[in-house]
Protein backbone atom coordinates (compact mmCIF):
# COMPACT_ATOMS: atom_id res chain seq x y z
CA UNK A 1 0.00 0.00 0.00
CA UNK A 2 1.47 3.01 -0.99
CA UNK A 3 1.76 5.98 1.69
CA UNK A 4 -0.96 9.14 0.66
CA UNK A 5 0.36 11.74 3.25
CA UNK A 6 3.54 12.31 4.75
CA UNK A 7 2.92 14.61 8.28
CA UNK A 8 5.43 16.83 9.55
CA UNK A 9 4.45 18.30 12.41
CA UNK A 10 6.41 20.76 14.56
CA UNK A 11 3.95 21.12 18.29
CA UNK A 12 5.15 23.57 20.93
CA UNK A 13 4.56 26.87 22.18
CA UNK A 14 4.74 28.15 18.60
CA UNK A 15 3.11 25.48 17.68
CA UNK A 16 2.14 24.92 13.60
CA UNK A 17 -0.04 22.67 12.55
CA UNK A 18 0.99 19.62 10.93
CA UNK A 19 2.41 20.17 7.07
CA UNK A 20 0.53 17.01 5.19
CA UNK A 21 3.05 16.54 1.74
CA UNK A 22 0.83 14.91 -0.33
CA UNK A 23 2.47 11.66 -1.68
CA UNK A 24 -0.16 10.79 -3.48
CA UNK A 25 1.07 12.85 -6.57
CA UNK A 26 3.81 10.69 -7.28
CA UNK A 27 2.16 7.34 -7.26
CA UNK A 28 1.69 8.25 -11.46
CA UNK A 29 5.81 8.81 -11.18
CA UNK A 30 5.67 5.35 -9.65
CA UNK A 31 3.96 3.54 -11.87
CA UNK A 32 5.73 5.23 -14.71
CA UNK A 33 8.66 3.89 -13.08
CA UNK A 34 7.61 0.45 -13.11
CA UNK A 35 6.29 0.98 -16.32
CA UNK A 36 10.17 1.83 -17.67
CA UNK A 37 11.19 -0.64 -15.09
CA UNK A 38 9.73 -3.44 -17.53
CA UNK A 39 10.64 -1.83 -20.17
CA UNK A 40 14.29 -1.91 -18.90
CA UNK A 41 13.75 -5.92 -18.00
CA UNK A 42 14.97 -7.07 -21.74
CA UNK A 43 18.11 -5.18 -22.07
CA UNK A 44 19.09 -4.19 -18.96
CA UNK A 45 17.54 -6.61 -16.15
CA UNK A 46 19.85 -5.19 -13.20
CA UNK A 47 18.74 -1.65 -13.57
CA UNK A 48 15.22 -2.58 -13.87
CA UNK A 49 15.47 -4.49 -10.48
CA UNK A 50 16.88 -1.54 -8.74
CA UNK A 51 14.43 0.52 -10.14
CA UNK A 52 11.63 -1.85 -8.68
CA UNK A 53 13.44 -1.88 -5.14
CA UNK A 54 13.55 1.73 -4.82
CA UNK A 55 9.79 2.10 -6.07
CA UNK A 56 9.15 -0.36 -3.16
CA UNK A 57 10.97 1.36 -0.84
CA UNK A 58 8.55 4.02 -1.32
CA UNK A 59 5.32 1.70 -0.82
CA UNK A 60 6.76 0.70 2.33
CA UNK A 61 7.21 4.33 3.60
CA UNK A 62 3.68 4.32 4.98
CA UNK A 63 3.99 3.72 8.60
CA UNK A 64 6.82 5.05 9.62
CA UNK A 65 6.93 7.41 12.67
CA UNK A 66 9.52 9.44 13.95
CA UNK A 67 8.86 11.37 17.08
CA UNK A 68 11.59 13.82 18.61
CA UNK A 69 11.01 15.63 21.58
CA UNK A 70 14.42 17.18 22.25
CA UNK A 71 15.42 18.38 26.07
CA UNK A 72 15.05 22.37 25.51
CA UNK A 73 11.38 21.38 24.24
CA UNK A 74 11.63 20.96 20.77
CA UNK A 75 9.13 18.87 19.10
CA UNK A 76 9.36 17.17 15.28
CA UNK A 77 6.75 14.81 14.83
CA UNK A 78 7.28 12.96 11.26
CA UNK A 79 4.53 10.60 9.92
CA UNK A 80 3.40 8.92 6.59
CA UNK A 81 0.13 7.42 6.54
CA UNK B 1 -1.28 -31.89 39.03
CA UNK B 2 -0.43 -35.47 37.46
CA UNK B 3 -1.32 -38.64 39.41
CA UNK B 4 2.23 -38.86 40.21
CA UNK B 5 2.99 -35.72 42.04
CA UNK B 6 -0.27 -36.00 43.77
CA UNK B 7 1.03 -39.53 44.98
CA UNK B 8 4.30 -38.30 45.68
CA UNK B 9 3.23 -35.79 47.45
CA UNK B 10 0.70 -37.73 49.52
CA UNK B 11 3.57 -40.31 50.27
CA UNK B 12 5.46 -37.02 52.12
CA UNK B 13 2.10 -36.07 54.17
CA UNK B 14 1.69 -39.28 55.30
CA UNK B 15 5.03 -39.87 56.28
CA UNK B 16 5.85 -42.81 53.83
CA UNK B 17 8.63 -40.75 52.48
CA UNK B 18 11.13 -38.39 54.17
CA UNK B 19 10.19 -34.42 52.57
CA UNK B 20 14.27 -34.73 50.63
CA UNK B 21 13.52 -38.10 48.59
CA UNK B 22 9.94 -36.83 48.00
CA UNK B 23 11.85 -33.70 46.49
CA UNK B 24 13.92 -36.07 44.59
CA UNK B 25 11.39 -37.92 43.30
CA UNK B 26 9.26 -34.64 42.05
CA UNK B 27 12.39 -33.49 40.59
CA UNK B 28 12.54 -36.97 38.57
CA UNK B 29 9.43 -36.42 37.30
CA UNK B 30 10.63 -33.21 36.00
CA UNK B 31 11.98 -34.16 32.75
CA UNK B 32 8.94 -35.99 31.69
CA UNK B 33 7.31 -32.58 30.92
CA UNK B 34 5.48 -31.89 34.41
CA UNK B 35 7.17 -28.49 35.12
CA UNK B 36 6.42 -26.28 32.18
CA UNK B 37 8.99 -25.51 30.14
CA UNK B 38 10.58 -21.75 30.06
CA UNK B 39 8.78 -20.98 26.88
CA UNK B 40 5.18 -22.25 28.24
CA UNK B 41 6.12 -20.16 31.44
CA UNK B 42 6.56 -17.73 29.25
CA UNK B 43 3.47 -17.29 27.90
CA UNK B 44 1.30 -17.85 30.78
CA UNK B 45 2.55 -14.62 31.66
CA UNK B 46 1.20 -13.05 28.42
CA UNK B 47 4.65 -12.97 27.13
CA UNK B 48 3.54 -14.28 23.51
CA UNK B 49 5.64 -13.44 21.15
CA UNK B 50 3.37 -14.94 17.82
CA UNK B 51 2.52 -13.73 14.48
CA UNK B 52 4.48 -11.17 12.30
CA UNK B 53 5.99 -8.69 13.49
CA UNK B 54 5.35 -5.23 12.20
CA UNK B 55 7.20 -2.27 13.34
CA UNK B 56 11.03 -2.16 14.41
CA UNK B 57 10.98 0.61 17.74
CA UNK B 58 13.66 2.54 18.38
CA UNK B 59 12.86 4.37 21.81
CA UNK B 60 15.56 6.80 23.21
CA UNK B 61 14.56 8.07 26.71
CA UNK B 62 16.74 10.59 28.74
CA UNK B 63 17.68 14.46 27.71
CA UNK B 64 16.08 13.81 24.18
CA UNK B 65 13.06 11.60 23.75
CA UNK B 66 13.00 10.05 20.46
CA UNK B 67 10.50 7.74 19.47
CA UNK B 68 11.34 6.00 15.76
CA UNK B 69 9.26 3.18 14.39
CA UNK B 70 10.37 1.50 10.79
CA UNK B 71 7.90 -0.89 9.09
CA UNK B 72 9.70 -3.96 9.12
CA UNK B 73 9.02 -4.22 5.44
CA UNK B 74 10.61 -1.14 4.61
CA UNK B 75 13.31 -2.88 6.24
CA UNK B 76 13.62 -5.82 4.06
CA UNK B 77 13.33 -3.35 1.21
CA UNK B 78 15.68 -1.01 2.40
CA UNK B 79 18.21 -4.20 2.52
CA UNK B 80 18.15 -4.59 -1.10
CA UNK B 81 18.79 -1.09 -1.77
CA UNK B 82 22.47 -1.15 -0.71
CA UNK B 83 22.78 -2.58 -4.20
CA UNK B 84 22.03 1.17 -5.67
CA UNK B 85 24.94 2.09 -3.65
CA UNK B 86 28.06 3.68 -5.79
CA UNK B 87 30.73 0.67 -6.31
CA UNK B 88 33.00 3.78 -5.03
CA UNK B 89 30.92 4.15 -1.79
CA UNK B 90 31.32 0.55 -1.40
CA UNK B 91 35.17 0.20 -1.85
CA UNK B 92 35.01 2.91 0.57
CA UNK B 93 33.39 1.15 3.06
CA UNK B 94 34.91 -2.24 2.30
CA UNK B 95 38.36 -0.35 3.22
CA UNK B 96 36.74 0.37 6.54
CA UNK B 97 35.87 -3.30 6.82
CA UNK B 98 32.21 -2.48 6.16
CA UNK B 99 30.95 -5.35 3.74
CA UNK B 100 27.08 -4.48 2.72
CA UNK B 101 27.10 -6.59 0.22
CA UNK B 102 26.66 -9.35 3.43
CA UNK B 103 22.99 -8.51 3.76
CA UNK B 104 21.82 -9.07 0.10
CA UNK B 105 22.31 -13.00 1.29
CA UNK B 106 19.91 -12.63 4.22
CA UNK B 107 16.89 -14.34 3.86
CA UNK B 108 13.51 -12.61 4.22
CA UNK B 109 12.60 -15.41 6.49
CA UNK B 110 15.71 -15.93 8.06
CA UNK B 111 16.07 -11.78 8.78
CA UNK B 112 12.21 -11.90 10.50
CA UNK B 113 13.18 -14.30 12.82
CA UNK B 114 16.64 -12.23 13.79
CA UNK B 115 14.79 -9.28 14.27
CA UNK B 116 11.37 -10.97 15.92
CA UNK B 117 14.54 -11.80 18.80
CA UNK B 118 16.62 -8.38 18.66
CA UNK B 119 16.28 -6.79 21.89
CA UNK B 120 18.95 -4.03 22.71
CA UNK B 121 18.96 -2.32 25.96
CA UNK B 122 21.48 0.47 26.54
CA UNK B 123 21.35 2.79 29.64
CA UNK B 124 24.15 4.68 29.44
CA UNK B 125 26.33 7.23 31.29
CA UNK B 126 24.61 9.98 30.36
CA UNK B 127 21.08 9.05 31.49
CA UNK B 128 20.19 8.20 27.87
CA UNK B 129 18.07 4.91 28.08
CA UNK B 130 18.07 3.17 24.56
CA UNK B 131 16.12 0.65 23.90
CA UNK B 132 15.65 -1.28 20.29
CA UNK B 133 13.45 -3.40 19.45
CA UNK B 134 10.70 -5.54 17.26
CA UNK B 135 6.35 -5.46 17.94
Amino acid sequence: MMPTLGLVGIPGPRWLPPIPIPLFLLWPFVLVCLGFARLLDRDRPAEAAKLRTAMQAFRELRGLAIDVDTADHKQVRIRFV
Amino acid sequence: MSSERAKILQMVAEGTVTAEEGERLLGRLDPAGTTPAPVEAELDNGDRKSGPIKYLRVVVDGGDKINVRVPIGLIRTGIKLTTLMPLSASKHLSEHGIDLSQFNNLDGDELMESLRELKVDVDSGNGDIIRVFCE
